[in-house]
């Protein structure tokens, strides 16, 4: 992540800013929850969540979108024991 | 044909450019800004029950503060939205997370970046249409934004 406020190696330019600016977290396809970052979350992000799963268990997802519309998604099944 | 423009008149017919853009809609945009500054955030008077902030008094950089936060509204009310706002901050909303199922009680943490030592703030919309804040003071030693790192 890049704030837009660091300057480079000359101390001239800035740093073009470059910041995940959406986190949507879904479980079983059900929105959990959606999260909007800002430049105030640290260089190396963490959102930790406590779920609740199902009976049944249940597939987890995270998708994340940056402000250049870079995306990625991670997903993991949850077993209830 | 010499244009009958003296400086005067020049003035007086440009004037309306420098008022339009003094009164335009985009020169008082930026008082969303103002929503979360200290003032107004204190100013609200919202109650601070069933908000807990766990943030280090003391950081000795301001590039990455742990913090946790847990909300657990003390009526009957559910948890539907809130933000960490970080009012010193140059982009002073810090994470704004929305939940589509209100939930009882909501747990989390994420590592923050703060540009001065500051009172950091969750305010928490509730289903109920209330609203409740908190802040924690955190001395920042080193700040977030003139460090290279």
């Amino acid at each position: 992540m890049e704030t837009g406020y660091r300057l480079g190696e000359g101390g001239n330019d800035r740093i073009p800013k470059n910041i995940i600016e959406n986190i949507v977290i879904k479980l079983n396809q059900q929105v959990l929850m959606n999260a909007d970052l800002g430049t105030g979350i640290a260089a190396n992000p963490l959102l930790s969540i406590f779920v609740e799963v199902p009976k049944d268990g249940g597939m987890i997802s995270v998708e994340w979108r940056d402000d250049l519309g870079k995306q990625g998604r991670a997903e993991k099944m949850l077993l209830a024991i | 044909m010499r244009p009958n423009l003296s400086r005067r008149l020049l003035l007086l017919h440009t004037s309306w450019l420098s008022m339009a853009t003094f009164f335009s809609k985009d020169v008082f945009s930026q008082s969303n800004v103002d929503s979360y500054s200290q003032k107004h955030l204190k100013n609200l008077n919202l109650k601070s029950e069933g908000i807990t902030i766990e943030i280090p008094p003391l950081a000795d950089t301001g590039n990455s503060i742990p913090m946790s936060i847990q909300i657990q509204p003390t009526s009957s009310a559910k948890v539907q939205s809130f933000e960490i706002i970080a009012p010193e901050n140059p982009n002073q909303m810090v994470l704004r997370v929305t939940l589509p199922n209100p939930q009882k009680k909501l747990k989390m943490a994420t590592r923050i970046r703060l540009a001065l030592s500051q009172d950091v703030w969750v305010v928490a919309k509730l289903d109920d249409g209330t609203s409740i804040a908190q802040s924690a003071n955190c001395v920042v030693t080193l700040n977030a934004c003139f460090d290279a790192t």
